[in-house]
């Protein structure tokens, strides 16, 4: 038989046929109608009105449902109530010390005094604590500014204006354990290096020796939420605490780079985290990539469910202190420099294995 | 006692009329202000391209509102609960400018020989006044169990809308850009020898007028062809050259860009003599924004509060790739005149933002219902810079396939889908069309609609004017919904 129709009566649509690739009709896949005009018979004539079509319809009677959706309706004036309550809380208040103090001065001046005294006390107390936050939150202000400068730095090829990036993390670091470090590695710094060169020595330097430790602080904590959750009989206490113990990671991991644990850095660090973990991460699927790093094998021994559950919320804890060190770290990861999920997993599967099997 | 009683009254007559109509105007005017801070009274600002269909569209919302109880409005929550009580059309309190032709309009399409109606040539609005019915359960004490909600609707021929632009650009910018333009295709096999003409103009040489004046006759001869010549630019400025409207003083429309502007610097530019051609034409061109196009933003565009943008993208599709550009160009260029955000009340009264955008597809009943949802996606494709715009202060645009009057039904043509209407001869036709895309086609994809165009539709026959017919339509319940649903509330 041949290959090539004989007859052009014949259905083309029966015959193999071949064709070039590099006709871009042939191979792109979205058909498209074949466009004609007619004469339309006389029943199928627009003959009278047209029927609407309406919301949530594709013809006349034909739903279609794809289109629903619901806006957010807001509460108009929530902030402006909360701003009033605020006023008319601070009106009573004052209103209330006023006459607290005039009641007393009525009585007697010393009444009066020590009432003042307390008031003046509590006032700088105040103060001092609105004072220490706002100093604390310059000290993690430091930090994303540095995060910029090196980002600068590193992305030019200028000279001289790293002497203000070293000083920068000088003064960040002054006063901490790991002054002494970063003076060493200043001193090594070779006097020809332009900016970026600066910015890489001292993340060869100094800061990955950081990381080795913030890395171990990693992998010390998800071994040991893995294995507390594998061996814990309930599922509820599991949970409250692999938080706690992400807490205490992200704070050691940010003592490592050098942020003070303080509640205004803890706070915001969680939040950075978070951000970090939901929508910087979330492309790193990680059980798949378990799956891919040691192949099956690995896990197929693994047959418990409550190895499975361990090795899950230890993986993600590791995931949440990798997030951690991101979003700490003063110089940031560079591509291939960055922690990979693979060194803290592996110990933990030979750890876990070796706590199950004492246990079996 | 005659004299006297007639001087008397002739003193007085005139600044008491003076001071009446004064009160009268404040009163109006704060009355405006109270329903506007009272929610009552918002503007909607219609938006769209000459061409888009904006008077046919003005003519459906107000015929879809006018009708509603024989209109189908299930998706416009007021009519669905029976909330709506009536709706009258009011002129706008602006005695200057005439209402919006919608009884001409209206008796066009419901024609025995329906017709579109005409291109707009002139400014128009118009009031309308929504009588609704509180929503029974509320606790409302105070207030009478109806309620009405005003609504300013105005139209205007679209060509004006690319000056909007203009405002915030210098003269000599605004010749860098025609510049640009005006080298390449298509607008360069248009302009022919007029744009070696323009570019030998020496803006420094002393002007001559009555070549200027020939120039300029010339130059809008190009604009017409740009937008005439079977498919249409859209970026035409200036747009009044085309529809001038109503101006006092026909030599502000009496200049050209100097395209030879970009060989000398600001400096030169600007110690130019005063009767160079560069200072003659930055003159007018400057009078033109001042009196021409900042009133026309500051009267249609300044207060809006809800936005709907018109975009013909069967049209588009027609015309192919250069002019698919063009249009998107132009939408950018427009959409950045507008401010959008939500505020509170109080501050929107003074400076407006607009808290909803609608972009709709309009004729769609040129395209077979399977492709409306591809359109959909094809038109926030066509309108992304607008989109981002608004999507950047929180507002989070609609886009969606209408048609202000539907004209055409579905049928089954050789186990296809395909159209059937009127032709634009009135001839009964039917068509399939290809598959429209959801992306702007690249390269070869714009083949099918090159070799093949989708053609314009009459309006359907059979419409009554007598008998108060509500005009057909696709999704219109669905943009009146997202426009005003929420204020009928």
């Amino acid at each position: 038989m041949s290959t090539k129709p004989k007859n052009e009566d014949l259905p083309p649509y029966k015959e193999g046929r071949r064709f070039d690739l590099s006709d871009s009709e042939a191979i792109d896949s979205v058909e498209t109608r074949k466009a004609k005009t007619f004469t339309p018979e006389e029943d199928e004539r627009l003959s009278e009105v047209p029927e609407a079509i309406t919301a949530g319809e594709r013809l006349p009677h034909v739903s279609e449902y794809s289109g629903i959706r619901l806006e957010a309706l807001p509460i108009k004036g929530l902030k402006s109530f909360f701003i009033g309550v605020g006023v008319l809380l601070a009106v009573l208040l004052g209103w209330d010390i006023y006459n607290v103090f005039t009641s007393a001065l009525d009585v007697h001046w010393i009444a009066a005094g020590v009432i003042l005294l307390l008031l003046v006390t509590v006032l700088i107390q105040g103060l001092r604590l609105v004072w220490g936050y706002i100093r604390d939150r310059d000290n993690q202000g430091a930090l994303s500014d540095i995060q910029d400068q090196a980002q600068r730095l590193a992305a030019a090829h200028d000279f001289g204006n790293a002497s203000s990036f070293i000083n920068k993390l000088q003064a960040f670091y002054a006063e901490k354990p790991q002054a002494v470090y970063y003076q060493r590695c200043i001193d090594e710094l070779p006097d020809y290096s332009n900016d970026r060169e600066v910015v890489e020595h001292i993340e060869r330097v100094f800061v990955q020796q950081l990381d080795k430790e913030a890395l171990r602080r990693v992998s010390k904590f998800s071994l040991q939420t893995g294995a507390a959750v594998a061996v814990s009989p309930w599922a509820s206490l599991d949970m409250i605490l692999s938080l706690w113990r992400s807490v205490k990671m992200i704070d050691e991991v940010a003592q490592v780079y050098g942020i003070r644990p303080s509640i205004a850095n803890r706070y915001k660090l969680l939040k950075m985290v978070i951000h970090q973990l939901v929508f910087v991460g979330a492309t790193e699927i990680v059980i798949d990539q378990v799956m891919s790093e040691f192949g099956a094998s690995a896990l197929s021994s693994i047959a418990s469910v409550r190895i499975g559950q361990g090795l899950g919320a230890g993986i993600y804890t590791a995931r949440i202190g990798i997030a951690a060190m991101v979003v700490s770290r003063p110089i940031e990861f560079g591509g291939e420099n960055k922690p990979k999920l693979k060194s803290v997993i592996q110990p933990m599967i030979s750890n876990m294995k070796s706590l199950f099997k004492k246990s079996s | 006692m005659k004299k006297p009683k007639g001087f008397v009254s002739s003193v007085f007559k005139k600044p008491y009329k003076k001071v009446a109509d004064l009160t009268d105007e404040g009163l109006t005017g704060l009355s405006t202000q109270f329903d506007r801070l009272r929610d009552r009274r918002f503007c909607i600002g219609i938006t769209g391209l000459s061409q888009s269909g904006k008077s046919t569209f003005i003519t459906s919302f107000i015929n879809q509102l006018h009708k509603h109880d024989t209109a189908s409005l299930p998706g416009f929550f007021p009519v669905l609960n029976e909330r709506l009580r009536g709706v009258k059309i009011h002129p706008l309190e602006n005695s200057k400018l005439p209402q919006f032709p919608y009884e001409e309009a209206y008796k066009g399409l419901a024609n025995p020989e329906p017709r579109w109606p005409e291109s707009t040539q002139n400014v128009s609005g118009c009031l309308l006044e929504l009588r609704l019915e509180n929503i029974p359960g509320k606790f409302k004490p105070f207030s009478r169990k109806q309620y009405s909600l005003y609504l300013e609707i105005r139209d205007y021929p679209g060509e004006w809308l690319l000056d909007l632009p203009l405002r915030e650009m210098s003269y000599s910018r605004w010749c860098a850009q025609c510049n640009a333009q005006y080298t390449q295709r298509p607008r360069l096999e248009l302009l022919g020898e007029l744009l070696n003409d323009l570019q030998q103009l020496d803006p420094l040489a002393e002007a001559d007028e009555a070549y200027l004046d020939a120039l300029n006759v010339r130059f809008v001869d190009f604009l017409k062809a740009c937008k005439y010549n079977g498919k249409s630019l859209s970026l035409i400025q200036p747009g009044r050259f085309l529809i001038p409207g109503l101006v006092d003083d026909p030599n502000i429309l009496c200049f050209v860009p100097l395209l030879k502007c970009g060989s000398y610097t600001e400096g030169q530019l600007i110690a130019a003599a005063d009767n160079s051609y560069f200072k003659v034409c930055e003159r007018r061109y400057l009078r033109y924004i001042k009196e021409l196009v900042e009133p026309f933003y500051k009267a249609f565009f300044s207060r809006i509060d809800r936005q709907l943008v018109l975009v013909d993208v069967v049209n588009a599709l027609n015309a192919g790739p250069d002019y698919v550009d063009d249009m998107r160009q132009a939408l950018a260029n427009i959409t950045d005149s507008f401010a959008y955000g939500s505020r509170n009340s109080l501050l929107q009264l003074f400076s407006p933002k607009i808290d909803k955008v609608v972009f709709a597809a309009t004729k769609i009943d040129q395209v077979l219902s399977e492709d409306h949802e591809a359109v959909r996606k094809l038109l926030s494709v066509i309108v992304k810079q607008a989109y981002r715009n608004a999507q950047h202060e929180g507002v989070e645009p609609i886009c969606e396939a209408t048609a202000a009057v539907r004209s055409s039904k579905e049928v089954e043509y050789e186990n296809e889908q395909g159209i059937s209407g009127f032709g634009v001869d009135g001839a009964p036709m039917g068509y399939i069309h290809p598959t429209i895309p959801s992306r702007i086609p690249e390269g070869d994809q714009w083949r099918p609609f090159l070799e093949w165009k989708i053609p314009a539709l009459n309006p359907p026959k059979g419409l009554s004017y007598q008998n108060d017919d509500a005009i057909p339509h696709i999704r219109m319940d669905t943009v009146l919904n997202a426009l005003i649903g929420d204020k009928c509330v």
